[in-house]
């Protein structure tokens, strides 16, 4: 007997820790989604265009066209659930201190894992399985999150790419849902991380400028990696190269990069304000890049009023979205007022066209010159 | 959110489909194998067997014409003023920016989110590759 409890100490010793960390290991989720992308097969261009216009909500769900493509994908998309419900840190290890040249192939793997994703989700909701569907619409908006993860300006857009299209199919289908499940999905909305910001994001740019900095403000540096920049079709709209280059000079390097820093700055926190004051630093920015006296800063500092709308476009199309989650198909031109665009906060327009489908829009075009709406029906 | 529970039973036969998809190449002839690896060591046992020093001659020769032609060709001109020495020749872009760099990504948000999507979707179907058949094969 002394012995059988000996043993069974001894065993549990060795054997319980073991198990309990394998049980509870956190993950960090970009390993994760590497492994479901490297796992999936890789789609046709017929496929890739079904999935995409599907998405888009160009054209309507086609279960055959999809069976494949879903078939394919059920492995990677049950390991992308594994990455989305991780709780550390979504770490993409992106080499910043390679600036211009650092490999980010990781956006286009997520995108596309995002739209396979609502594909999942549509066929869920044809078969009638909402809640399936709600828990593939749940990944794709985890997915955003894990996507913009590292602060970059591009893992930005894409992010709000991602979460775009699962706003828009969910869009839809939610008139369909009776009120609990629209309220359920509304509280899970909730609970998600907030997107990242693109105020963050643009911190990230910071990995250029001191990429510029780090190697070319000393006496003596090798231009051999400006020229192989200067060299690409990424450039092409570079103007003035052989004047741009003579600009890498020791003086002319930090004077530029104080340059570039401080436009930086101004539009990292013009992106904090409120879309007036936020709108008018992002143009200001432009501007002065535009007409600054080195050619560096003019080819090399990225536009930024385009970037300063994302976050108000997304922001009002989830407003949109609560406001239908909210009252379903009773959602009228009264209520629909209620709620308010992120950029200047107007009221919400309604509009009803006769095939039952649903609209809001802002009442003035945003982003400038184009309508920012929601539909909702299908 | 709750991860889905996949049927396991579809899950396994879907494995052994794939697999089974794959099993079209012969049978691991282990007799053959080492055949044609003895024939192989025997064959570069032979070539590293073989005598080289009679190509010295000829490979001093060829060198010695190598040296005298880039003497020439390097060879100062006196009558013709110094130059300096341009640093970069043809600025034109000629060179693809890097699969996926942030530069490449960047170019494309320039010109509008339609090029950054595009770009996206090139290389979401063109990157991670599949591996090689020939790492995929079992391992002896």
């Amino acid at each position: 007997m002394k012995y059988t409890l000996l043993t069974f100490t001894f065993a549990t010793l060795t054997f319980a820790s073991p198990l309990r960390a394998l049980d509870s290991r956190p993950t960090n989720p970009a390993l994760l989604y590497w492994q479901a992308a490297a796992i999936r097969p890789q789609l046709t261009p017929e496929q890739a265009k079904e999935v995409h216009e599907v998405v888009a909500g160009r054209k309507p769900y086609d279960a055959m066209a999809a069976a494949k493509i879903l078939s394919d994908s059920k492995s990677s998309l049950l390991l992308a659930f594994k990455a989305a419900d991780s709780t550390v840190p979504c770490d993409w290890g992106m080499p910043v201190e390679d600036g211009p040249f650092m490999a980010l192939p990781h956006v286009s793997k997520m995108q596309e894992m995002g739209a396979v994703a609502i594909l999942q989700a549509e066929d869920f909701f044809a078969e009638g399985k909402v809640k399936e569907g709600l828990d593939y619409l749940l990944l794709t908006h985890r997915l955003a999150r894990h996507a913009g993860a590292g602060d970059m300006l591009i893992s930005n857009l894409v992010q709000y790419a991602i979460e775009t299209n699962a706003l828009r199919a969910a869009a839809r289908h939610c008139l369909a849902w009776d009120a609990d499940t629209r309220k359920t999905y509304a509280a899970q909305l909730k609970t998600l991380p907030p997107l990242h910001t693109t105020q963050a994001a643009y911190g990230g740019e910071s990995a250029f400028i001191d990429w510029l900095d780090t190697r070319f403000s000393v006496a003596g540096a090798d231009k051999t990696q400006v020229e192989e920049l200067l060299n690409m079709e990424g450039t092409d709209k570079w103007k003035a190269k052989e004047a741009l280059l003579k600009e890498f000079t020791p003086e002319g390097v930090k004077a530029f990069v104080a340059e570039m820093r401080s436009l930086q700055l101004r539009a990292q926190a013009g992106l904090g304000e409120a879309w007036p004051q936020c709108h008018a630093a992002m143009k200001a920015v432009d501007e002065d890049a535009q007409h600054s006296t080195f050619y560096v800063v003019r080819s090399m500092v990225a536009p930024t009023v385009n970037v300063g709308e994302k976050q108000f476009v997304i922001a009002t199309l989830r407003t949109m979205l609560d406001a239908a989650l909210e009252h379903g198909a009773q959602l009228d031109e009264a209520t629909a007022a209620t709620y308010h665009d992120a950029f200047t906060g107007d009221p919400l327009r309604f509009k009803k066209d006769a095939d039952g489908t649903i609209t809001l829009l802002t009442a003035q075009p945003h982003p400038a010159g184009k309508e920012l709406s929601l539909k909702f029906g299908k | 959110m709750s991860t889905p529970t996949p049927d396991d039973d579809q899950s396994m036969r879907d494995a052994l489909q794939r697999d089974a998809a794959r099993v079209s190449e012969p049978a691991f002839d282990a007799a053959l194998h080492y055949e044609t690896m003895r024939r192989v060591r025997a064959l570069a046992e032979t070539k590293s067997a073989t005598p080289r020093w009679h190509l010295a001659p000829t490979l001093t020769a060829a060198a010695a014409v190598v040296a005298l032609s880039a003497l020439i060709a390097l060879w100062p001109h006196s009558s013709a003023p110094t130059k300096p020495r341009e640093v970069v020749t043809s600025l034109a872009p000629r060179t693809a920016a890097p699969r996926a760099s942030l530069l490449a990504y960047q170019a494309a948000a320039n010109d509008g989110d339609a090029a950054l999507l595009a770009l996206l979707d090139r290389d979401a179907s063109t990157l991670l590759p599949a591996s090689s058949p020939l790492f995929n094969a079992t391992l002896p």
